[in-house]
């Protein structure tokens, strides 16, 4: 069979979310194995897409790629049904920290051959996709510059979708469907006006505004797209691209267009609990049909109906006096005892739940062991936690997973999460300020859905205008551009040092970063030897002396660029410094490390012997170790010796 | 041989992607149409036949019905691949008790009847093992047998029609299906159609699109109306999609109320169904009771209805109509009233394969 | 041979097994009758098996189920090949033959349960009539197979059995309640199905069983709810009445009562026929059949 290479239509999953809304799920697996109505999320997007006729699926992950590369090897072990026709590859990245890195990997590595398929993991949809690209090219026929056709669904004004997302407001024109304004607004903004540029309405002779869409994270796009990303370093976002592109669209010589999908056909992103718990609800109904809850598995009908859109796995086991109101799906081998209450909740594989419990617009994962008398209400439980008897669990709770709840609880709107240490619960926190759950009742006084109220971070878009303030985690000090400018010079130089790339380029990319990031020179400085320090390769080798040198040598070029004047050489060693009380690997080696500099000749005497009164000065706490002693001992001794011998 | 719970081990794995390939054509949609469907089962069954290493008839047996088991766990909605692998089971039954030649008091027929009781006949389990022959040339034979049948079945339906569809008659049908639209054109275009509007409007109203530039009169009616007009009906031919065991009936949602209303105005009723529709599942298998459709032809998503919470859209996929609202099914074989439906299932399948 | 005798054994089998069928017990006894009673001929062997059909008869236990058991043995032992000269080697290869019959037999009431099984759906009403081991032993394999169901039993007079099955039921765990024969009508809107045995099938494919099955088909039929009948294949009879007058006395009346010559149309009637318009499906160990599919059956055999 002769795969034409070039006809076959390619697709890019992206695998990050890059932000935290659902933290702490999100820690610990991958957003992509998120199980949504028990199906993880990747494999909603994966048959949706092997519907629609797609024959290339390039996945690119940002974190815990092993985890999903060893999924999708397992489900074409397992003979699932995209694996027929369908070629997917995953693509791992650990430098990427938001959208827009990943498209300028792809137009790095070259990847995508022509026009493309973008979507999110947290995409589920049952679109023809093939179709839509045909579409998609014909525009591009008629608009050399058509750069994306940007997918929305039409739904009600109330609907979850839009009121506990961001809502947009779309002005196109209504014969070419050209997008002419796009404007994205914080969950419940209190905005009740907006203001439509004069030439949006002179230049087109009928202008459709559009209040209700729902973002469903497709996007169709032109082989011009990945070097849009390229060339606009500011472009983070699919959000900042729509804006760039509108606002510059002379310069950049590109159109948006969008389209709004047919009667029976169903897309919605999972942004946040709310959303969530919405497409949840959707897929048990059917609206995705053919994506159901059974999506992914080759054995269909597994499960009894029994009404009011009540599902259970044929081999779950229910007492004769519980009872399941509505909305609800139990998994395989799940055992529910006696005078349970179930409604609106999706519980997953191998639970047991006791006696009196009361489960209400819940979702519970595998493997989960709840005790009697409980009420879990509007929350989260994830795999292998138990709930001890009598808690009330309520108010938008997340629970990780393998947490053990103490008997007689009481959990309104908190996070817990598993401590690596002692695998006991800990309270990360509860009832702050930023992270709270909702009960919203749409009208009615129900407690309908998780609600999520949280302010966006600044890594959403630097278009729009949110307040930078971020989510508080505990411990931040370093302000986050430098953390990062560091984590992508330590990126360069390990990538480097591992492919034997030019010095220069390194220099390049240094400097470049830079400049993205705003960092000044001396900071600079500080950094680049900072990251020399702290390269990967240096915490696995075990001669991490040599490994050293070798690194020194290696980078010479590189260091002697940035470490010129004296000013600089304080920074390198204030760097060193820093690394040697930061880093490990280097506990106890500053002497060495200082040696090495030294006989390279990045640092000269005179600057070591005023950095050590400095940090003697100071106190600081390498001041006392051996080896920087000795190392100053043996300095004075070579200095008094070339005193002597001048 | 008493079915068991096979597992794939029981099929290679090239069998595996073979049937992997049938079934994401069908999710597809690449492949459509029970007719359709049926002959690539036979192909894709026929080739596993011929390229399994061990020919006796346990292997080929245990073969075929994991195959079958497998794409019916896959599309469990399609009955026509099921009916497919039990006439291919049974077919190998067939040859194998043809060349055993076991007991001199060969008793016909196959599966339990009183007579085989009496007999006590020990083998009565009509045993495939200790099988030395090569089964895949008769086979051969009659799969092609069955796939002429397969291919022939629409015209043979269709060649019925001259007989039960008179001139001056008003015919009503329901929703759109390419058999009885074959079937109406093969009848003497004289008499008048009434087409009711089945759950895809879109699809009814080209059908009759088709069949009014065909010549035929044609009268398009919502399916709210069917009661109204049944009382100047002669006759009701409709398509199914499946013919049960008891001579009940598995058709497209809707169809229920257009079989009762025929009753009540005592209309006879023709069923179209070809053998390989013919099944020996029973009506209460909740499974196809309880299929749904997607809802969006019932409430569309746009609708404000669908944002709250409480409200609950349900699109069945099947009807069901029972045996007594039909009055004929028209097969390959001619006309069979529902009560004999069990005696045209006795020739087609082996009991023993009734569950797959 | 005496008819006390074999009466004897019959009723002890009837008596000591509570779980055995009447038509299980007569072929049990007519085998014990073929091993006991030794004869030099096979005219002598059926003619004893006759007698021995008589006396079981007149025990005053149901006659449908004897009747057509016993007819379906000497149907059995009249096919059997017997070409050898020794009457011994002829008697020993009846009983090897009988044994294996009777070994199907008992096999059957676990295959029409699991039959049934499907059709217990999860949070039906089921309504039965009288007392039936086969109902009993579908329902309790349903309860252990973890489905949710709820029955109802008619009490069923003049004997009162309705009420040991409601104990069997809930000793079984099922939730079963009683109820009067004449709120039959009354219950029959909540049930979703009717799930009967029988004491024999006639080949019309209707049913002679307990009386009150014939208002309860006729009350199903009219609400629309399907009528399913558990039985096993040993109790067709080739019988074909047209209306409740045609069933033979011996059907209707108890022995006792027929010899001690009473006025019968001032009897109470143990049975009642109920044509197959009023029935859905019959589960039994040759499969799920039609009523239409009853005569098939029997004629296969007999012709």
């Amino acid at each position: 069979m002769e795969i034409d290479k070039e006809n076959v239509v390619q697709a890019v999953v992206i695998m990050d979310t890059f932000n935290d809304h659902f933290n702490p799920i999100s820690k610990c697996k991958p957003m992509s194995l998120l199980p949504v109505a028990g199906v993880p999320l990747i494999n909603y997007i994966l048959e949706s897409l092997a519907h629609g006729g797609v024959g290339e699926v390039i996945l690119f992950c940002c974190q815990d790629g092993p985890t999903i590369k060893d999924y999708i090897r397992k489900s074409i072990e397992n003979k699932a049904i995209w694996s027929v026709t369908m070629d997917v590859q995953v693509m791992m990245s650990d430098s990427c920290q938001t959208m827009g890195d990943v498209m300028r990997e792809i137009d790095a590595a070259g990847l995508v051959r022509g026009y493309f398929i973008l979507a999110g993991v947290n995409t589920i949809t049952n679109i023809n996709f093939g179709a839509l690209l045909e579409q998609h090219k014909q525009l591009c026929k008629k608009d050399k510059g058509a750069a994306m056709t940007l997918v929305y669904k039409k739904v009600a004004w109330e609907h979850p979708l839009i009121g506990s997302d961001k809502p947009i407001f779309l002005a196109a024109d209504a014969n070419t469907n050209k997008v002419l304004m796009h404007h994205k607004y914080k969950p419940k903004s209190t905005e009740k006006s907006i203001s439509l540029p004069l030439e949006v309405v002179l230049n087109h002779s009928e202008v459709k505004l559009h209040h209700n869409l729902a973002d469903a994270n497709i996007a169709l796009c032109s082989p011009s797209v990945p070097p849009l990303f390229s060339d606009n370093f500011d472009f983070q976002t699919r959000d900042d691209f729509v804006h760039g592109i509108l606002i510059n669209e002379e310069i950049l010589a590109s159109s948006l267009y969008y389209t709004l999908l047919k009667g029976n056909q169903y897309a919605a992103a999972v942004t946040n609990w709310k959303t969530y718990q919405t497409v949840c609800r959707d897929v048990l109904h059917n609206w995705a049909y053919p994506l159901s809850f059974e999506t992914g598995s080759t054995e269909q009908n597994n499960y009894l109906f029994m009404g009011n859109h009540i599902f259970r796995e044929k081999s779950s086991t229910l007492s004769r006096s519980c009872s399941l109101i509505e909305d609800v799906l139990i998994g395989s081998q799940t055992h529910i005892n006696d005078n349970t209450v179930v409604s609106k909740s999706v519980i997953g594989k191998n639970c047991v739940i006791g006696n009196n419990v009361t489960i209400t617009g819940s979702h519970i994962m595998n493997n989960v062991v709840i005790k009697d008398n409980c009420k879990v209400l509007n929350s989260f439980i994830d795999e292998q936690c138990t709930i001890g008897e009598n808690s009330v669990i309520e108010n938008g709770t997340i629970i990780a997973s393998n947490v053990v709840v103490d008997a007689g609880s009481q959990l309104k709107g908190t996070l817990l999460e598993s401590s690596e240490v002692d695998k006991e619960k800990s309270l990360m926190k509860s009832t702050s300020e930023c992270t709270e759950w909702e009960n919203e009742s749409s009208g009615s006084g129900g407690d309908d859905f998780i609600g999520f109220e949280k302010s966006w971070s600044s890594s959403e878009s630097c278009y729009s205008s949110d307040g930078s303030d971020e989510s508080s985690l505990p411990d931040s000090p370093v302000p986050e551009d430098t953390n990062i400018f560091l984590q992508e010079v330590i990126d360069s130089l390990a990538r480097g040092y591992e492919e034997k790339l030019k010095n220069d380029y390194l220099i390049l990319e240094i400097n470049s970063s830079r400049y993205a990031y705003n960092i000044q020179l001396h900071e600079v400085n500080f950094f680049v030897v900072r990251a020399l320090l702290s390269m990967p390769v240096l915490a696995e080798n075990k001669n991490v002396l040599n490994t050293v040198k070798d690194i020194l040598k290696y980078f010479r070029p590189v260091l002697s660029n940035y470490i010129k004047t004296k000013s600089s050489i304080m920074d390198c060693l204030r760097a060193v410094e820093d690394s040697c009380i930061k880093c490990e690997w280097l506990d106890g080696k500053s002497g060495q490390v200082l040696h090495l500099l030294y006989e390279a000749d990045v640092v000269d005497e005179d600057s070591l012997i005023e950095w050590h009164k400095d940090l003697e000065e100071n106190e600081s706490p390498i001041a006392n170790q051996t080896s920087l002693v000795k190392f100053f001992d043996w300095l004075e001794e070579a200095s008094e010796e070339s005193d002597d011998s001048d | 041989m008493s079915p068991s719970k096979g597992s794939g081990k029981d099929l290679d794995d090239k069998f595996i992607d073979l049937i992997g390939k049938f079934v994401s054509d069908i999710k597809n949609g690449k492949l459509r149409g029970s007719n359709n469907i049926a002959l690539s089962m036979v192909t894709l069954l026929e080739t596993i036949i011929s390229d399994s290493q061990n020919a006796t008839a346990y292997e080929l047996c245990t073969a075929v019905r994991a195959a079958g088991r497998r794409v019916a766990a896959a599309l469990p909605h399609e009955l026509v691949a099921s009916n497919v692998t039990r006439r291919i089971l049974r077919a190998v039954r067939d040859e194998n008790r043809a060349h055993a030649n076991q007991v001199n008091q060969t008793v016909e027929g196959s599966g339990e009847s009183l007579q085989r009781l009496v007999l006590a006949a020990g083998a009565r389990r009509a045993t495939l093992g200790a099988a030395q022959h090569d089964l895949r040339e008769p086979l051969r034979d009659h799969i092609a047998e069955l796939r002429g049948e397969l291919e022939s079945s629409v015209s043979s339906v269709c060649g019925q029609a001259k007989e039960h569809v008179h001139g001056d008659e008003v015919i009503l049908t329901y929703g759109a299906s390419a058999l009885a639209e074959k079937f109406l054109r093969a009848a003497p275009r004289t008499y008048k159609l009434i087409l009711a509007e089945g759950p895809e409007t879109a699809e009814s109203h080209a059908m009759a699109h088709r069949l009014s530039t065909a010549g035929i009169s044609v009268t398009v009616v919502s399916s709210a109306s069917i009661y109204a007009v049944m009382s100047r009906v002669n006759k009701v031919v409709i398509s199914v999609s499946a013919a049960l065991g008891g001579g009940a009936v598995l058709a497209a949602a809707g169809l229920s109320a257009v079989t009762q209303a025929a009753r009540h105005y005592s209309v006879p009723v023709l069923a179209l169904a070809p053998l390989y529709k013919l099944c020996p599942v029973h009506a209460t298998d909740a499974s196809y009771f309880n299929a749904l459709a997607p809802p969006h032809s019932a409430l569309p998503y746009e609708r404000h209805e669908c944002a709250s919470d409480n409200v609950h859209v349900y699109a069945p996929m099947y009807d069901f109509a029972p045996p007594d609202h039909i009055t004929l099914f028209i097969t390959n074989l001619g006309g069979s009233s529902p009560s004999y439906m069990y005696r045209l299932l006795s020739e087609l399948y082996d009991p023993n394969d009734y569950n797959l | 041979m005496k008819k006390e005798e074999v009466q004897e054994i019959f009723l002890k089998i009837m008596k000591e097994e509570e779980d055995v069928s009447a038509g299980v017990a007569a072929i049990r006894t007519l085998l014990s009758v073929i091993e006991n009673y030794k004869v030099t001929t096979v005219r002598e062997l059926d003619l004893n098996m006759q007698l021995a059909v008589e006396a079981m008869k007149h025990c005053d236990q149901p006659v449908t189920a004897i009747s057509s058991g016993c007819e379906l043995f000497m149907r059995f032992i009249t096919f059997a090949k017997l070409d050898f000269t020794d009457f011994e080697e002829c008697e020993q290869i009846m009983l090897q033959r009988g044994n294996i019959f009777l070994n199907t037999l008992l096999e059957a009431r676990g295959k029409v349960a699991k039959q049934a099984m499907p059709f217990i759906t999860d949070g039906c009403k089921i309504l039965t009539h009288s007392r039936s081991r086969v109902v009993l032993q579908a329902m309790l394999e349903a309860a252990k197979a973890n489905k949710r169901f709820e029955v109802y039993v008619t009490m069923s007079c003049p004997d009162n059995s309705g009420e040991l099955m409601h104990k069997q039921l809930v000793a079984g765990g099922v939730d079963a309640t009683l109820i009067l024969d004449s709120a039959v009508g009354y219950i029959m809107e909540q049930v979703d199905i009717v799930m009967i045995g029988a004491e024999g099938v006639t080949e019309s494919g209707g049913i002679i069983n307990k009386i009150g099955t014939y208002l309860l088909g006729m009350a199903a039929l009219e609400l629309k709810k399907p009528v399913y009948v558990l039985t096993e294949s040993f109790k067709f009879s080739r019988i074909y009445p047209l209306d409740q007058q045609d069933l033979p006395k011996e059907f209707k009346y108890l022995s006792s009562v027929l010899k001690s010559g009473k006025d019968l149309t001032k009897e109470h009637p143990l049975v009642d026929y109920t044509p197959p318009a009023y029935i859905t499906l019959l589960f039994t160990d040759l499969g799920i059949l039609t009523p239409s599919a009853v005569s098939d059956e029997l004629i296969k055999l007999y012709l």
